[in-house]
Protein backbone atom coordinates (compact mmCIF):
# COMPACT_ATOMS: atom_id res chain seq x y z
CA UNK A 1 0.00 0.00 0.00
CA UNK A 2 1.33 3.29 -1.20
CA UNK A 3 1.83 5.96 1.48
CA UNK A 4 -0.70 8.12 0.48
CA UNK A 5 -3.29 5.16 0.83
CA UNK A 6 -2.03 5.39 4.29
CA UNK A 7 -2.17 8.62 5.27
CA UNK A 8 -5.74 8.62 3.37
CA UNK A 9 -6.60 5.83 6.31
CA UNK A 10 -5.27 7.82 8.78
CA UNK A 11 -7.04 10.74 8.50
CA UNK A 12 -10.62 9.27 8.28
CA UNK A 13 -9.08 7.21 11.19
CA UNK A 14 -8.60 10.56 13.29
CA UNK A 15 -11.58 11.82 12.18
CA UNK A 16 -13.71 8.98 12.83
CA UNK A 17 -12.54 9.01 16.27
CA UNK A 18 -12.98 12.99 16.80
CA UNK A 19 -16.58 12.57 16.17
CA UNK A 20 -16.60 9.41 18.53
CA UNK A 21 -14.99 11.38 20.96
CA UNK A 22 -17.97 14.08 20.48
CA UNK A 23 -20.61 11.74 20.69
CA UNK A 24 -19.61 9.90 23.22
CA UNK A 25 -17.75 11.35 25.98
CA UNK A 26 -19.39 14.18 28.83
CA UNK A 27 -16.14 16.15 29.45
CA UNK A 28 -16.70 19.36 27.51
CA UNK A 29 -12.24 20.00 27.21
CA UNK A 30 -12.26 16.52 25.44
CA UNK A 31 -15.09 17.18 23.22
CA UNK A 32 -13.62 20.20 22.04
CA UNK A 33 -10.14 18.26 21.89
CA UNK A 34 -12.04 15.96 19.67
CA UNK A 35 -13.68 19.22 17.50
CA UNK A 36 -9.34 20.05 17.20
CA UNK A 37 -8.76 16.35 16.24
CA UNK A 38 -11.48 16.42 13.51
CA UNK A 39 -9.60 19.42 12.28
CA UNK A 40 -6.18 18.29 12.18
CA UNK A 41 -7.43 15.22 10.52
CA UNK A 42 -8.43 17.41 7.95
CA UNK A 43 -5.48 18.92 7.56
CA UNK A 44 -3.74 15.81 7.42
CA UNK A 45 -6.11 14.65 4.48
CA UNK A 46 -5.26 18.05 2.95
CA UNK A 47 -1.82 18.13 2.96
CA UNK A 48 -1.69 13.92 1.33
CA UNK A 49 -4.16 15.40 -1.20
CA UNK A 50 -1.70 18.19 -2.39
CA UNK A 51 1.28 15.81 -2.28
CA UNK A 52 -0.87 13.47 -4.60
CA UNK A 53 -1.53 16.43 -7.34
CA UNK A 54 2.01 17.88 -6.84
CA UNK A 55 -0.14 21.42 -6.20
CA UNK A 56 1.22 23.96 -3.34
CA UNK A 57 -2.87 24.58 -2.81
CA UNK A 58 -3.68 22.43 -1.17
CA UNK A 59 -0.75 22.62 1.24
CA UNK A 60 -0.96 26.38 2.36
CA UNK A 61 -5.07 25.73 3.28
CA UNK A 62 -3.62 23.99 6.06
CA UNK A 63 -2.54 27.49 8.07
CA UNK A 64 -5.97 29.21 7.52
CA UNK A 65 -7.54 25.98 8.93
CA UNK A 66 -4.91 25.99 11.78
CA UNK A 67 -5.25 29.69 12.10
CA UNK A 68 -9.52 28.80 12.43
CA UNK A 69 -8.94 25.87 14.98
CA UNK A 70 -6.77 28.09 17.43
CA UNK A 71 -9.24 30.75 17.32
CA UNK A 72 -12.21 27.94 17.09
CA UNK A 73 -10.45 27.00 20.37
CA UNK A 74 -10.05 30.50 22.47
CA UNK A 75 -13.50 31.16 21.93
CA UNK A 76 -14.15 27.55 22.86
CA UNK A 77 -12.56 27.48 26.24
CA UNK A 78 -14.00 31.10 27.05
CA UNK A 79 -17.40 29.45 26.12
CA UNK A 80 -16.47 26.75 28.84
CA UNK A 81 -15.66 29.34 31.79
CA UNK A 82 -18.64 30.66 31.33
CA UNK A 83 -20.48 27.60 31.73
CA UNK A 84 -18.05 26.90 34.53
CA UNK A 85 -19.21 29.90 36.12
CA UNK A 86 -22.93 29.20 35.78
CA UNK A 87 -23.23 25.33 36.30
CA UNK A 88 -20.24 24.64 38.51
CA UNK A 89 -19.26 22.23 36.47
CA UNK A 90 -18.03 21.28 32.58
CA UNK A 91 -19.63 17.61 32.70
CA UNK A 92 -22.46 18.15 30.02
CA UNK A 93 -24.70 15.60 32.28
CA UNK A 94 -24.73 18.44 34.73
CA UNK A 95 -25.35 22.22 31.95
CA UNK A 96 -28.98 21.38 31.22
CA UNK A 97 -31.56 23.56 32.37
CA UNK A 98 -34.01 23.40 28.88
CA UNK A 99 -36.03 20.31 28.31
CA UNK A 100 -34.58 19.32 24.71
CA UNK B 1 10.22 26.60 -10.17
CA UNK B 2 11.29 30.57 -9.27
CA UNK B 3 9.37 32.64 -6.18
CA UNK B 4 7.34 34.12 -8.67
CA UNK B 5 5.89 31.62 -9.91
CA UNK B 6 5.04 30.07 -6.63
CA UNK B 7 3.70 33.28 -5.17
CA UNK B 8 2.41 35.52 -8.26
CA UNK B 9 2.32 39.19 -6.77
CA UNK B 10 -1.56 40.36 -7.21
CA UNK B 11 -2.83 43.98 -7.14
CA UNK B 12 -6.84 44.83 -6.99
CA UNK B 13 -7.35 47.50 -8.86
CA UNK B 14 -10.31 49.69 -11.02
CA UNK B 15 -13.76 48.16 -11.20
CA UNK B 16 -12.58 45.53 -8.15
CA UNK B 17 -11.83 48.09 -5.56
CA UNK B 18 -15.90 49.16 -6.16
CA UNK B 19 -17.03 45.50 -5.78
CA UNK B 20 -14.58 44.78 -2.52
CA UNK B 21 -16.24 48.39 -1.40
CA UNK B 22 -19.20 47.00 1.01
CA UNK B 23 -17.16 44.11 2.80
CA UNK B 24 -14.41 46.71 3.39
CA UNK B 25 -16.76 49.14 4.82
CA UNK B 26 -17.80 46.79 6.86
CA UNK B 27 -14.81 44.84 8.13
CA UNK B 28 -13.52 48.88 9.02
CA UNK B 29 -16.66 48.95 10.90
CA UNK B 30 -15.61 45.98 12.71
CA UNK B 31 -12.61 47.14 13.86
CA UNK B 32 -13.54 50.26 14.45
CA UNK B 33 -15.96 49.46 16.65
CA UNK B 34 -14.16 46.46 18.79
CA UNK B 35 -11.59 49.31 19.48
CA UNK B 36 -14.35 52.28 20.47
CA UNK B 37 -16.21 49.96 22.59
CA UNK B 38 -13.85 50.01 25.77
CA UNK B 39 -14.49 53.78 26.06
CA UNK B 40 -15.11 54.48 29.36
CA UNK B 41 -17.46 57.30 28.97
CA UNK B 42 -20.52 56.29 25.99
CA UNK B 43 -18.56 53.49 24.80
CA UNK B 44 -21.73 51.85 23.82
CA UNK B 45 -23.07 54.81 21.95
CA UNK B 46 -20.29 55.40 19.94
CA UNK B 47 -19.58 51.94 19.50
CA UNK B 48 -23.66 51.98 17.88
CA UNK B 49 -22.87 55.44 15.96
CA UNK B 50 -19.66 53.52 14.42
CA UNK B 51 -22.16 49.98 13.15
CA UNK B 52 -24.57 52.74 12.33
CA UNK B 53 -22.45 54.20 9.74
CA UNK B 54 -20.71 51.68 8.39
CA UNK B 55 -23.95 49.71 7.48
CA UNK B 56 -25.28 52.53 6.15
CA UNK B 57 -22.38 53.21 4.04
CA UNK B 58 -22.27 49.37 3.18
CA UNK B 59 -25.29 49.25 1.68
CA UNK B 60 -25.50 52.61 0.24
CA UNK B 61 -21.79 51.35 -2.08
CA UNK B 62 -23.85 48.72 -3.56
CA UNK B 63 -27.26 50.79 -4.10
CA UNK B 64 -24.51 54.06 -5.30
CA UNK B 65 -21.96 52.06 -7.65
CA UNK B 66 -24.05 48.93 -9.05
CA UNK B 67 -21.78 46.95 -11.61
CA UNK B 68 -23.40 45.31 -14.34
CA UNK B 69 -21.00 42.31 -14.93
CA UNK B 70 -19.42 39.78 -12.08
CA UNK B 71 -16.26 41.27 -10.42
CA UNK B 72 -13.85 38.41 -9.92
CA UNK B 73 -11.13 38.64 -7.05
CA UNK B 74 -8.40 36.31 -6.77
CA UNK B 75 -9.53 33.52 -9.49
CA UNK B 76 -13.00 33.55 -7.49
CA UNK B 77 -11.99 33.56 -3.96
CA UNK B 78 -14.18 36.72 -4.00
CA UNK B 79 -17.02 36.96 -6.55
CA UNK B 80 -19.40 39.86 -6.91
CA UNK B 81 -22.01 39.59 -8.64
CA UNK B 82 -26.02 40.27 -7.81
CA UNK B 83 -26.82 37.36 -5.72
CA UNK B 84 -23.83 38.37 -3.23
CA UNK B 85 -25.08 41.91 -3.47
CA UNK B 86 -28.70 41.53 -2.66
CA UNK B 87 -27.52 39.00 0.26
CA UNK B 88 -25.18 41.23 1.23
CA UNK B 89 -27.26 43.78 2.34
CA UNK B 90 -29.98 41.62 3.70
CA UNK B 91 -27.64 40.47 6.10
CA UNK B 92 -26.04 44.05 6.34
CA UNK B 93 -29.70 45.40 6.78
CA UNK B 94 -30.34 42.66 9.43
CA UNK B 95 -27.24 43.26 11.25
CA UNK B 96 -28.11 46.82 11.79
CA UNK B 97 -31.94 46.15 12.73
CA UNK B 98 -31.24 44.09 15.48
CA UNK B 99 -28.22 46.36 17.03
CA UNK B 100 -31.52 49.13 16.81
CA UNK B 101 -33.39 46.54 18.70
CA UNK B 102 -30.79 45.65 21.37
CA UNK B 103 -30.52 49.53 22.34
CA UNK B 104 -32.12 49.61 25.55
CA UNK B 105 -32.55 45.51 25.91
CA UNK B 106 -28.32 45.84 26.02
CA UNK B 107 -28.19 48.29 28.95
CA UNK B 108 -31.06 46.80 31.41
CA UNK B 109 -29.49 43.06 30.41
CA UNK B 110 -26.12 43.95 31.36
CA UNK B 111 -24.89 42.78 27.67
CA UNK B 112 -20.95 43.92 27.00
CA UNK B 113 -20.26 46.64 25.02
CA UNK B 114 -18.31 44.39 22.64
CA UNK B 115 -22.07 43.41 21.25
CA UNK B 116 -22.31 45.70 18.55
CA UNK B 117 -18.34 44.62 17.18
CA UNK B 118 -19.63 41.18 16.87
CA UNK B 119 -22.65 41.87 14.81
CA UNK B 120 -20.00 44.05 12.57
CA UNK B 121 -17.96 40.89 12.41
CA UNK B 122 -20.89 38.55 12.15
CA UNK B 123 -21.89 40.48 8.71
CA UNK B 124 -18.38 40.47 7.31
CA UNK B 125 -18.37 37.01 7.69
CA UNK B 126 -21.84 36.68 5.92
CA UNK B 127 -21.18 38.86 3.42
CA UNK B 128 -18.08 36.47 2.77
CA UNK B 129 -19.70 33.71 2.55
CA UNK B 130 -22.23 34.63 0.06
CA UNK B 131 -19.74 35.91 -2.22
CA UNK B 132 -16.86 33.15 -2.73
CA UNK B 133 -16.55 30.37 -4.67
CA UNK B 134 -13.38 29.13 -2.92
CA UNK B 135 -14.16 26.20 -0.59
CA UNK B 136 -11.62 26.73 2.07
CA UNK B 137 -12.37 30.57 2.01
CA UNK B 138 -16.06 29.99 2.61
CA UNK B 139 -14.82 27.70 5.59
CA UNK B 140 -13.29 30.62 6.93
CA UNK B 141 -16.00 33.05 6.49
CA UNK B 142 -18.07 30.35 7.59
CA UNK B 143 -16.07 30.32 11.04
CA UNK B 144 -15.95 34.04 11.05
CA UNK B 145 -19.52 34.18 11.28
CA UNK B 146 -20.30 31.42 13.53
CA UNK B 147 -17.61 32.34 16.11
CA UNK B 148 -18.81 35.77 16.73
CA UNK B 149 -22.42 33.87 17.00
CA UNK B 150 -20.97 31.62 19.53
CA UNK B 151 -19.76 34.31 21.85
CA UNK B 152 -23.33 36.54 21.27
CA UNK B 153 -24.90 34.16 22.14
CA UNK B 154 -23.29 32.89 25.70
CA UNK B 155 -22.59 36.59 26.47
CA UNK B 156 -26.13 37.26 28.20
CA UNK B 157 -23.71 36.36 31.69
CA UNK B 158 -26.52 35.92 34.60
CA UNK B 159 -28.36 33.75 32.40
CA UNK B 160 -27.36 29.97 32.58
CA UNK B 161 -29.67 29.35 29.57
CA UNK B 162 -27.42 31.57 27.57
CA UNK B 163 -23.89 29.68 28.79
CA UNK B 164 -25.65 26.17 27.91
CA UNK B 165 -27.60 27.34 24.38
CA UNK B 166 -23.60 29.15 23.83
CA UNK B 167 -21.99 25.46 24.65
CA UNK B 168 -24.34 23.56 22.57
CA UNK B 169 -24.36 25.89 19.39
CA UNK B 170 -20.48 26.18 20.01
CA UNK B 171 -20.21 22.30 19.34
CA UNK B 172 -22.55 21.05 17.33
CA UNK B 173 -21.42 24.21 15.05
CA UNK B 174 -17.74 23.03 15.16
CA UNK B 175 -18.48 19.33 14.38
CA UNK B 176 -20.42 20.65 11.44
CA UNK B 177 -18.45 22.79 9.86
CA UNK B 178 -15.33 20.57 10.60
CA UNK B 179 -17.29 17.60 8.79
CA UNK B 180 -17.45 20.32 5.82
CA UNK B 181 -13.99 20.73 5.84
CA UNK B 182 -13.52 17.00 5.58
CA UNK B 183 -16.02 17.08 2.54
CA UNK B 184 -13.96 20.37 0.79
CA UNK B 185 -10.57 17.98 1.20
CA UNK B 186 -11.98 15.34 -0.39
CA UNK B 187 -13.36 17.46 -2.91
CA UNK B 188 -10.00 19.27 -3.67
CA UNK B 189 -8.65 15.47 -3.57
CA UNK B 190 -10.69 14.08 -6.40
CA UNK B 191 -10.97 17.10 -8.39
CA UNK B 192 -7.53 18.45 -7.61
CA UNK B 193 -9.93 22.42 -7.30
CA UNK B 194 -10.41 24.14 -4.26
CA UNK B 195 -12.36 26.44 -6.78
CA UNK B 196 -16.09 25.60 -7.44
CA UNK B 197 -15.88 26.47 -11.07
CA UNK B 198 -12.88 23.93 -11.05
CA UNK B 199 -14.46 21.41 -9.59
CA UNK B 200 -17.35 21.58 -11.87
CA UNK B 201 -15.31 21.27 -15.14
CA UNK B 202 -13.45 18.53 -13.41
CA UNK B 203 -16.84 16.29 -12.74
CA UNK B 204 -17.57 17.61 -16.03
CA UNK B 205 -14.72 16.22 -17.86
CA UNK B 206 -13.73 13.21 -15.72
CA UNK B 207 -17.09 11.87 -14.70
CA UNK B 208 -19.04 13.72 -17.39
CA UNK B 209 -21.17 14.60 -14.79
CA UNK B 210 -22.13 11.49 -13.16
CA UNK B 211 -19.96 11.38 -10.23
CA UNK B 212 -18.11 7.95 -8.73
CA UNK B 213 -18.70 7.34 -5.13
CA UNK B 214 -15.68 9.30 -3.31
CA UNK B 215 -16.56 12.73 -4.70
CA UNK B 216 -20.04 11.98 -4.04
CA UNK B 217 -19.02 11.45 -0.37
CA UNK B 218 -17.27 14.99 -0.69
CA UNK B 219 -20.71 16.65 -1.47
CA UNK B 220 -22.13 14.79 0.85
CA UNK B 221 -20.59 15.91 3.45
CA UNK B 222 -19.42 19.74 2.33
CA UNK B 223 -23.62 19.96 2.41
CA UNK B 224 -23.73 18.96 5.81
CA UNK B 225 -22.61 22.83 7.18
CA UNK B 226 -24.65 24.24 4.83
CA UNK B 227 -27.94 22.12 6.12
CA UNK B 228 -26.56 22.68 9.98
CA UNK B 229 -26.92 26.65 9.26
CA UNK B 230 -29.87 26.62 7.58
CA UNK B 231 -31.25 24.29 9.98
CA UNK B 232 -32.99 21.04 7.77
CA UNK B 233 -34.24 18.18 9.29
CA UNK B 234 -31.40 15.77 11.25
CA UNK B 235 -29.47 18.95 11.64
CA UNK B 236 -31.86 21.02 13.45
CA UNK B 237 -31.47 19.57 16.76
CA UNK B 238 -29.74 22.76 18.29
CA UNK B 239 -32.22 25.25 16.73
CA UNK B 240 -34.77 25.07 20.07
CA UNK B 241 -32.49 25.58 22.24
CA UNK B 242 -30.16 27.68 21.39
CA UNK B 243 -32.83 29.71 19.82
CA UNK B 244 -34.58 29.63 23.64
CA UNK B 245 -31.38 30.22 25.13
CA UNK B 246 -29.70 33.01 23.53
CA UNK B 247 -30.68 36.93 24.27
CA UNK B 248 -33.82 37.97 22.50
CA UNK B 249 -32.15 39.92 19.69
CA UNK B 250 -29.57 38.00 19.43
CA UNK B 251 -32.21 35.23 18.40
CA UNK B 252 -33.65 38.17 16.16
CA UNK B 253 -30.13 38.41 14.27
CA UNK B 254 -29.76 34.49 14.01
CA UNK B 255 -32.96 34.08 12.45
CA UNK B 256 -32.70 36.62 10.52
CA UNK B 257 -29.10 37.03 8.97
CA UNK B 258 -27.66 33.93 9.51
CA UNK B 259 -30.76 32.15 7.95
CA UNK B 260 -29.81 33.82 5.47
CA UNK B 261 -26.44 34.19 4.51
CA UNK B 262 -26.81 30.45 4.67
CA UNK B 263 -29.69 30.94 2.29
CA UNK B 264 -27.46 33.05 0.24
CA UNK B 265 -24.73 30.46 0.37
CA UNK B 266 -26.65 27.33 -0.24
CA UNK B 267 -28.23 29.11 -3.44
CA UNK B 268 -24.43 30.01 -4.98
CA UNK B 269 -23.71 26.72 -4.08
CA UNK B 270 -26.67 25.04 -5.53
CA UNK B 271 -26.35 26.95 -8.78
CA UNK B 272 -22.92 26.54 -9.32
CA UNK B 273 -21.72 23.25 -7.33
CA UNK B 274 -24.57 20.95 -6.84
CA UNK B 275 -26.45 21.14 -9.68
CA UNK B 276 -24.64 19.26 -12.43
CA UNK B 277 -24.70 16.27 -10.00
CA UNK B 278 -28.20 16.34 -8.79
CA UNK B 279 -29.31 16.34 -12.33
CA UNK B 280 -27.47 13.21 -13.48
CA UNK B 281 -27.92 11.00 -9.78
CA UNK B 282 -32.27 11.13 -9.20
CA UNK B 283 -31.13 9.44 -6.15
CA UNK B 284 -29.92 12.93 -4.60
CA UNK B 285 -33.63 14.51 -5.45
CA UNK B 286 -35.36 11.42 -3.11
CA UNK B 287 -32.67 12.33 -0.72
CA UNK B 288 -33.72 16.14 -0.61
CA UNK B 289 -37.46 15.16 -1.17
CA UNK B 290 -36.72 13.02 2.20
CA UNK B 291 -35.21 16.18 3.84
CA UNK B 292 -37.78 18.63 2.75
CA UNK B 293 -40.84 16.19 4.41
CA UNK B 294 -39.33 15.61 7.43
CA UNK B 295 -38.39 19.23 8.20
CA UNK B 296 -42.18 20.65 7.35
CA UNK B 297 -43.80 17.83 9.30
CA UNK B 298 -41.18 17.69 12.17
CA UNK B 299 -41.18 21.51 12.67
CA UNK B 300 -45.20 22.06 12.19
CA UNK B 301 -46.28 19.26 14.62
CA UNK B 302 -43.48 19.56 17.70
CA UNK B 303 -44.17 23.30 17.19
CA UNK B 304 -47.96 23.26 17.67
CA UNK B 305 -47.44 21.79 21.08
CA UNK B 306 -44.87 25.07 22.43
CA UNK B 307 -45.96 27.10 24.90
CA UNK B 308 -43.18 29.58 24.59
CA UNK B 309 -42.64 32.19 22.77
CA UNK B 310 -38.90 31.87 21.06
CA UNK B 311 -39.53 27.89 20.81
CA UNK B 312 -42.76 28.62 18.90
CA UNK B 313 -40.68 30.89 16.77
CA UNK B 314 -37.98 28.14 16.37
CA UNK B 315 -39.56 25.09 15.28
CA UNK B 316 -41.79 28.13 12.82
CA UNK B 317 -38.40 28.52 11.48
CA UNK B 318 -37.55 25.07 10.67
CA UNK B 319 -41.02 25.09 9.20
CA UNK B 320 -39.77 28.28 6.75
CA UNK B 321 -36.49 26.32 6.08
CA UNK B 322 -38.77 23.41 4.94
CA UNK B 323 -40.16 25.76 2.64
CA UNK B 324 -37.02 27.61 1.37
CA UNK B 325 -35.52 23.83 0.49
CA UNK B 326 -38.60 23.06 -1.70
CA UNK B 327 -37.22 26.34 -4.03
CA UNK B 328 -33.96 24.68 -3.68
CA UNK B 329 -35.64 21.39 -5.10
CA UNK B 330 -37.14 22.74 -7.84
CA UNK B 331 -33.86 24.86 -8.44
CA UNK B 332 -32.14 21.68 -8.74
CA UNK B 333 -34.86 19.33 -10.27
CA UNK B 334 -33.68 21.51 -13.67
CA UNK B 335 -37.43 21.72 -14.93
CA UNK B 336 -39.62 23.99 -16.34
CA UNK B 337 -39.44 26.24 -12.49
CA UNK B 338 -36.00 26.29 -12.50
CA UNK B 339 -35.42 29.48 -13.41
CA UNK B 340 -38.39 31.14 -11.22
CA UNK B 341 -37.04 28.89 -7.94
CA UNK B 342 -33.73 31.28 -7.31
CA UNK B 343 -35.57 34.46 -7.46
CA UNK B 344 -38.73 33.00 -5.77
CA UNK B 345 -35.85 32.02 -2.82
CA UNK B 346 -34.61 35.25 -2.38
CA UNK B 347 -37.76 36.98 -2.64
CA UNK B 348 -39.10 34.55 0.01
CA UNK B 349 -35.76 35.37 2.42
CA UNK B 350 -36.43 39.02 1.64
CA UNK B 351 -40.28 38.47 3.19
CA UNK B 352 -39.02 35.71 5.93
CA UNK B 353 -36.55 38.47 7.52
CA UNK B 354 -38.28 41.33 7.90
CA UNK B 355 -41.08 39.68 9.22
CA UNK B 356 -39.24 37.75 11.97
CA UNK B 357 -37.09 40.80 12.76
CA UNK B 358 -40.63 42.64 13.10
CA UNK B 359 -41.45 39.62 15.64
CA UNK B 360 -38.34 39.89 17.53
CA UNK B 361 -39.00 43.27 18.46
CA UNK B 362 -42.34 42.97 19.57
CA UNK B 363 -40.48 40.16 21.52
CA UNK B 364 -38.11 42.59 22.84
CA UNK B 365 -40.60 45.09 24.04
CA UNK B 366 -42.59 42.39 26.22
CA UNK B 367 -39.34 41.09 27.69
CA UNK B 368 -39.74 40.47 31.49
CA UNK B 369 -36.13 41.65 33.07
CA UNK B 370 -33.78 38.76 33.24
CA UNK B 371 -36.11 36.46 31.58
CA UNK B 372 -36.67 37.04 28.18
CA UNK B 373 -38.17 33.27 27.81
CA UNK B 374 -41.82 34.63 27.46
CA UNK B 375 -44.98 32.19 27.67
CA UNK B 376 -48.09 32.44 26.40
CA UNK B 377 -49.49 33.07 29.31
CA UNK B 378 -47.43 36.18 29.78
CA UNK B 379 -49.16 37.88 25.97
CA UNK B 380 -52.40 37.37 27.68
CA UNK B 381 -54.40 40.33 27.48
CA UNK B 382 -51.64 42.32 25.47
CA UNK B 383 -54.48 43.25 22.99
CA UNK B 384 -55.78 45.19 25.84
CA UNK B 385 -52.49 45.97 27.56
CA UNK B 386 -50.00 47.26 24.26
CA UNK B 387 -52.68 47.52 21.89
CA UNK B 388 -50.18 48.83 18.73
CA UNK B 389 -47.97 46.23 19.92
CA UNK B 390 -50.73 43.45 19.54
CA UNK B 391 -51.95 44.32 16.05
CA UNK B 392 -48.12 44.37 14.65
CA UNK B 393 -47.62 41.00 16.40
CA UNK B 394 -50.62 39.49 14.92
CA UNK B 395 -49.85 40.71 11.24
CA UNK B 396 -46.30 39.11 11.31
CA UNK B 397 -47.86 35.61 12.68
CA UNK B 398 -50.55 36.18 10.01
CA UNK B 399 -47.19 37.32 7.59
CA UNK B 400 -45.76 34.13 8.67
CA UNK B 401 -48.70 31.77 8.55
CA UNK B 402 -49.38 32.77 4.84
CA UNK B 403 -52.52 34.60 5.14
CA UNK B 404 -53.25 36.08 1.58
CA UNK B 405 -52.49 39.58 1.57
CA UNK B 406 -49.72 39.63 3.30
CA UNK B 407 -45.90 39.30 2.41
CA UNK B 408 -45.37 35.65 3.73
CA UNK B 409 -48.32 34.31 1.18
CA UNK B 410 -46.76 35.52 -1.52
CA UNK B 411 -43.25 34.22 -0.99
CA UNK B 412 -44.81 30.80 -0.20
CA UNK B 413 -46.76 31.14 -3.41
CA UNK B 414 -43.71 32.02 -5.76
CA UNK B 415 -41.90 28.96 -3.85
CA UNK B 416 -45.10 26.50 -5.01
CA UNK B 417 -45.72 27.71 -8.49
CA UNK B 418 -41.66 26.55 -9.27
CA UNK B 419 -42.07 23.64 -7.47
CA UNK B 420 -44.91 22.78 -9.21
CA UNK B 421 -43.81 23.92 -12.65
CA UNK B 422 -40.87 21.66 -11.72
CA UNK B 423 -43.14 18.58 -11.53
CA UNK B 424 -43.10 17.88 -7.46
CA UNK B 425 -46.34 17.43 -7.16
CA UNK B 426 -46.98 15.58 -4.27
CA UNK B 427 -43.76 16.93 -2.37
CA UNK B 428 -45.70 20.71 -2.90
CA UNK B 429 -49.12 19.24 -1.41
CA UNK B 430 -47.56 17.96 1.49
CA UNK B 431 -45.73 22.02 1.73
CA UNK B 432 -49.48 23.42 1.46
CA UNK B 433 -50.86 20.51 4.26
CA UNK B 434 -47.35 21.62 6.49
CA UNK B 435 -48.53 25.28 6.12
CA UNK B 436 -52.18 24.26 7.23
CA UNK B 437 -51.17 22.66 9.83
CA UNK B 438 -48.59 25.64 11.20
CA UNK B 439 -51.14 28.02 11.04
CA UNK B 440 -51.40 26.44 14.78
CA UNK B 441 -48.36 27.62 15.64
CA UNK B 442 -49.08 30.98 14.94
CA UNK B 443 -52.71 31.13 15.39
CA UNK B 444 -52.37 29.94 19.16
CA UNK B 445 -50.35 33.65 20.35
CA UNK B 446 -53.08 35.46 19.08
CA UNK B 447 -55.94 33.53 20.82
CA UNK B 448 -53.89 34.62 23.84
CA UNK B 449 -53.54 38.56 22.87
CA UNK B 450 -57.00 38.91 21.70
CA UNK B 451 -59.08 36.17 23.35
CA UNK B 452 -58.06 35.33 26.87
CA UNK B 453 -58.77 36.98 29.83
CA UNK B 454 -55.94 39.78 31.08
CA UNK B 455 -54.00 38.15 34.11
CA UNK B 456 -53.20 41.39 36.32
CA UNK B 457 -49.74 40.09 37.26
CA UNK B 458 -48.14 40.18 33.92
CA UNK B 459 -49.47 43.49 33.62
CA UNK B 460 -46.46 45.63 34.19
CA UNK B 461 -44.77 45.49 31.36
CA UNK B 462 -42.36 48.43 31.20
CA UNK B 463 -40.12 48.81 28.04
CA UNK B 464 -40.46 50.83 25.45
CA UNK B 465 -37.61 51.77 23.74
CA UNK B 466 -36.94 53.70 20.72
CA UNK B 467 -34.81 51.07 18.31
CA UNK B 468 -37.41 48.43 18.72
CA UNK B 469 -40.44 50.45 18.14
CA UNK B 470 -38.71 52.00 15.25
CA UNK B 471 -37.86 48.06 13.99
CA UNK B 472 -41.83 47.37 14.47
CA UNK B 473 -42.89 50.76 12.68
CA UNK B 474 -40.62 49.74 9.84
CA UNK B 475 -41.27 45.98 9.74
CA UNK B 476 -45.30 46.36 9.87
CA UNK B 477 -44.62 49.09 6.72
CA UNK B 478 -42.14 46.75 4.76
CA UNK B 479 -44.66 43.67 5.21
CA UNK B 480 -47.65 45.84 4.20
CA UNK B 481 -45.31 47.08 1.29
CA UNK B 482 -44.31 43.64 0.46
CA UNK B 483 -47.55 42.39 0.34
CA UNK B 484 -48.72 44.92 -2.10
CA UNK B 485 -45.90 44.55 -4.42
CA UNK B 486 -44.57 41.27 -4.02
CA UNK B 487 -43.31 41.00 -8.44
CA UNK B 488 -41.16 43.77 -7.33
CA UNK B 489 -39.11 41.51 -4.71
CA UNK B 490 -39.62 38.55 -6.81
CA UNK B 491 -36.86 40.79 -9.40
CA UNK B 492 -34.25 41.30 -7.20
CA UNK B 493 -31.95 38.78 -8.57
Amino acid sequence: MSTATLLHILSAYLFCMGMLGLILRRNTIVMLMSIELMLNAVNLSFVTFARELAQLNGQVQVFFIITIAAAESAVGLSILINVYRSFGSIKTDHTTVMRS
Amino acid sequence: MSFSNMFPMYFIQGQQWLGLLPLLCMALTAIATLLLAPLRLQGRATAFAMLLIGSIAAVASTVVFPFSETIIILDGVLVFDRLSQVFSAICVLAGLAAALMSLGFDEREALQTEYFSLIAFAVVGMMAMVSTRNLVFFFVSLELMSLAVYVLVSMHRQSSMASEAGLKYFLLGGAASAVMLYGASILYGTTGSLDVEGIRNAFQSQWGGKLPILPLIGLGLFSVGLLFKIGAFPFHVWIPDVYTGAATPVTGFMISAVKAAATGALLRMSIELFALPVAAEPFLITVLSIIIVATLLFGSLVGARQTRLKRIFAYSTIVHTGYVLLGFLALLGGGAGAKDASSAIVSYTVFYVVMNLGAFAVLTLISPKDNDDISLDQLTGLGTRRPLLAFALSVFLLSMAGIPPTAGFFGKYYIFSAALASGYTWITVVAAIASVVSAIIYLRPMIHMYMKESDESYSALPSNWLGSNMIVGLSLFLTVVMGLIPAWFSKLL
